[in-house]
C-alpha cells in the first residue's frame, strides 16, 4: 500500500562556514527511509542534532534533499519547482515549537489565521471568516469571536499555540508536521493540546509527523515510534514495541535516561551512556552510534552502517545484533 | 536542633503598572542538615525562580516588597545589610546556577578565567591556589584537565553546565541552588548531570535546592518536595509522601499529567490557566481550576494541615474530617 508521505533513501546536507574559504558538509539526514500513511500519526522521536526537524522539514519541501525522494499521495515532489508546489502546499501544514515568535504580534487573530486562505486565493473574505471562525472553535477557542480581534499579546502560551494550529488546519490539510507542539507548554497543559491534536487527526483523518524529544509523549499519542540518532532512523515499531522491548541500544540508552516519578530513583544512579552525540559534520564510521555503543562488535559495527530489519512484525532496527537473527 | 536553612514567611513583590505582582507570596520552608535535597515543583509563573532569586538577594529595581526570614544555622540572613550580605553570604553560604546559565558564559574568555574569577575578585587568594582550586573542581564535575584552556564554543551543551556548576562549587558554599539545571539538556545528558548531583550529595554532603517544573526529575534527586502555585506553597513532605500519596489536588493533577513511560494509562490535564499574581484569587488560589472546590474555598486561605508523617497540605477537604470552627 502506497503511503501519503513516502521518504526514501533522503539525504539532506548544510554547508556550514568553518572560516573564510572553508565549508564543511553536515549530513543532518543521512538516508531515511520513512512512510507515513493517510491519518496515522508517527512521532519522530531524537535528541538535538539527530536531524528529526530537517527530516520534518524536508518531508514538507521546505528544505530540498541532496538525494533520495520526496513523494506525496503518490506524486514525486523532490525537485518540483516551487510553482507547481502550491498543491501541495494547501495539504501539507506546519505546527511550530515556539508559539511566542511563530505569530505576528501585529497582527490580530483573525489575520493570523486568515492570511493562509488569502495566500491561496481561497473564498470571499467573508467565507475566509467563516473558515478562521471554525477552525478556531475547532482548536477549543471559543466563543471564536472573542479571540477573532485578539492581539497575540493578550493569549496565554497554550493559546497562542491553539491559534497556530488553527492556522495550520485552516486549509484542511491531509498532512502535517508538528515539531515540538508542547515542549514550551506548561506540564500540566501539554495533554491538552496533544489530545486536542489526536481528536482533530480523528475528525479530519490528517496524518501527523510529531517531531518530539519525549519519547514518554509520543507512547501516548503516537501509532508508530521512530527513533533517530544522528541522521538515521535506528529504530521503528508501534509505541508499545519500540518502549517495552526496545532493540536497538541507542533506543534503550533514551527509555533508561526518561524520568519517571518513582521514589526509588533518588537512591540509585542512572545506567547512562558516555559522552554526547557526536557532530554531523563528522559523523562515525559504520553505525553512527558505535563509539557510544555498551554492545559495540570491533571488526563490524565500525565498517558499514547497518540498515533498518524486521525483527520481529512491524518492528525494524538497523543494529547488528539482530542480522543474524532473521 | 537548628535548621541548616529555615525559610519563614518569605515575600518578594514586584511593582508594575497594574500593581503589584506577589510573585513570592508568604512562603515557609527549611533544609534540615547538609547532604539534604529539597526540591520545589511548581509549573511557569508559580514563583520558584524568585524565591530563588529571593534567597540569594538578586534583585530588580521594581521590588514593592522584600520581607521574612532566612535563618541560617540560626541567623537572619534578611538582617544584613547588602554590603555584609555580598561579602559573607552570596556564593560562599549560598550559591545558584541559574536557569540558562550555560549560555551566559563569557566567549571571549576561557573557561579556566571564568571559573576563577570570582574568587579572585572575592577573596583575594592567589591566582595559583585559584587555578589549582578550579582544576580540582573542574575534574569533581568530571572534566577533562586541558578543559581549562578552552573557550564555550569548544564544548557541548553538556560540558557548559558542567562548567557552570564548577563555578558555583568555587567559594566552597553550603548549599546550592539549582535553578532548571538542565532544562536546555538533552535527556542522555541530562541523567548524566543528575548522577553528578547525586554525587555531590553523597560525598560532599552538599545541601541542595532543587528547582524544577518537573517532578518526575525532582524524584531523581530530592528528600523531601514542596510544590509552589500561585507564588505560595500548598503542599510540603518527603518525596515518597507526595509522590506516591499526594493530598492536595493540585499536586494530584500534577502528578497525573506527566506522561508515564511504561504505563499506558494517559495522562491527564489542568483544564484554565494559573492565577494572575496581581490579582489572585480569593481564598485557596486553585479553588477556581479545582475539582473538589466548596463552600470555604473561594472565601478562606487555607491554612497548613497537617497530612500524617512529614506530609502537609493547604487544602480545606483535609480541615473537613478534623471538623471547621
Amino acid at each position: 500500500m502506497a503511503g501519503l508521505v513516502e521518504l526514501s533513501d533522503l539525504v539532506v546536507r548544510f554547508h556550514a562556514r568553518t572560516g573564510l574559504f572553508r565549508t564543511v558538509a553536515i549530513h543532518a539526514v543521512d538516508g531515511v527511509s520513512l512512510t507515513i500513511e493517510a491519518g496515522e500519526t508517527v512521532a519522530l522521536v531524537g535528541e538535538s542534532g539527530s536531524g528529526k526537524t530537517t527530516l520534518g522539514r524536508a518531508s514538507l519541501r521546505l528544505v530540498r534533499p541532496a538525494s533520495g525522494s520526496v513523494r506525496f499521495d503518490g506524486r514525486d515532489i523532490t525537485d518540483a519547482p516551487e510553482r507547481e508546489l502550491k498543491g501541495f502546499r494547501r495539504q501539507a501544514q506546519a505546527i511550530f515549537q515556539d508559539p511566542y515568535s511563530s505569530l505576528n504580534p501585529y497582527h490580530t487573530v483573525r489575520e493570523a489565521v486568515e492570511e493562509p486562505l488569502a495566500v491561496h486565493g481561497i473564498g470571499t473574505a467573508a467565507e475566509r471568516t467563516d473558515r478562521a471562525r471554525k477552525a478556531l472553535e475547532d482548536v477549543q477557542l471559543r466563543p471564536a469571536d472573542v479571540f477573532l480581534p485578539m492581539y497575540p499579546h493578550l493569549l496565554s502560551g497554550g493559546q497562542r499555540q491553539r491559534v497556530g494550529i488553527a492556522r495550520a488546519l485552516v486549509l484542511e490539510p491531509r498532512y502535517v508536521v508538528a515539531d515540538e507542539p508542547v515542549s514550551m507548554i506548561d506540564a500540566s497543559s501539554r495533554a491538552e493540546l496533544l489530545y486536542l491534536l489526536r481528536d482533530l487527526q480523528a475528525t479530519y483523518g490528517i496524518a501527523f509527523l510529531y517531531v518530539t524529544h519525549d519519547i514518554a509523549s509520543a507512547r501516548h499519542f503516537a501509532g508508530r515510534i521512530a527513533v533517530m540518532y544522528l541522521g538515521s532512523i535506528v529504530e521503528i515499531g508501534t509505541p508499545e514495541a519500540v518502549v517495552e522491548r526496545p532493540l536497538h541500544p541507542y533506543t534503550k540508552a533514551l527509555i533508561d535516561a526518561v524520568p519517571e516519578p518513582d521514589p526509588a530513583n533518588r537512591l540509585r544512579e542512572r545506567p547512562v551512556v558516555p559522552g554526547e552525540v557526536p557532530s554531523a559534520a563528522d559523523p562515525p564510521a559504520g553505525c553512527p552510534f558505535h563509539p557510544r555503543c555498551p554492545r559495540f562488535m570491533a571488526g563490524r559495527c565500525e565498517l558499514q552502517r547497518p540498515t533498518l530489519r524486521e525483527v520481529e512484525p512491524g518492528h525494524y532496527a538497523a543494529c547488528y545484533l539482530y542480522e543474524d537473527e532473521t | 536542633m537548628t535548621p541548616l536553612l529555615d525559610v519563614r514567611d518569605l515575600r518578594l513583590h514586584y511593582e508594575t503598572p497594574r500593581g503589584p505582582v506577589r510573585a513570592v507570596d508568604g512562603v515557609s520552608f527549611e533544609i534540615g542538615s547538609p547532604g539534604e535535597v529539597v526540591g520545589i515543583v511548581g509549573e511557569s509563573g508559580s514563583g520558584k525562580t524568585s524565591m530563588a532569586n529571593a534567597l540569594m538577594r538578586i534583585l530588580p529595581r521594581n521590588v514593592a516588597r522584600y520581607d521574612g526570614e532566612v535563618l541560617y544555622d540560626g541567623e537572619d540572613l534578611m538582617a544584613l545589610t547588602d554590603e555584609r550580605f555580598r561579602k559573607e553570604v552570596r556564593w560562599r553560604t549560598m550559591a545558584m546556577v541559574f536557569q540558562g546559565a550555560m549560555s551566559s558564559l563569557n566567549p571571549v574568555l576561557n573557561v579556566g578565567r571564568q571559573v576563577t574569577e570570582r574568587v579572585l575578585v572575592e577573596s583575594g587568594a592567589s591566582k595559583r591556589e585559584a587555578y589549582r582550586k578550579a582544576e580540582e573542581l573542574l575534574e569533581l564535575v568530571g572534566l577533562p584537565r586541558d578543559i581549562i584552556k578552552r573557550y564555550p564554543h569548544e564544548l557541548s551543551g553538556g560540558m557548559k553546565q558542567r562548567v557552570v556548576l564548577a563555578m558555583a562549587l568555587m567559594m566552597d558554599p553550603r548549599i546550592l541552588i539549582l535553578d532548571e539545571p538542565t532544562s536546555a539538556l538533552d535527556v542522555s545528558v541530562q541523567a548524566q548531570v543528575m548522577n553528578l548531583l547525586k554525587q555531590l550529595k553523597r560525598e560532599r554532603g552538599m545541601a541542595m535546592l532543587f528547582i524544577t517544573h518537573d517532578i518526575a526529575l525532582a524524584s531523581d534527586l530530592c528528600d523531601r518536595v514542596v510544590v509552589a502555585y500561585g507564588g505560595e506553597h500548598v503542599e510540603s513532605g518527603t518525596l515518597a509522601e507526595v509522590l506516591t500519596a499526594p493530598k492536595h489536588p493540585y499536586t494530584q493533577k500534577l502528578i497525573a499529567s506527566i506522561p508515564r513511560l511504561h504505563d499506558p494509562a494517559q495522562p491527564e490535564f489542568i483544564p484554565g490557566r494559573p492565577p494572575d499574581l496581581v490579582d489572585p484569587p480569593s481564598g485557596c488560589r486553585f479553588h477556581p481550576r479545582c475539582d473538589f472546590a466548596f463552600e470555604p474555598c473561594d472565601s478562606d486561605v487555607p491554612p497548613w494541615f497537617e497530612a500524617g508523617g512529614a506530609q502537609h497540605a493547604r487544602c480545606w477537604l483535609l480541615g473537613q474530617s478534623k471538623g471547621r470552627g
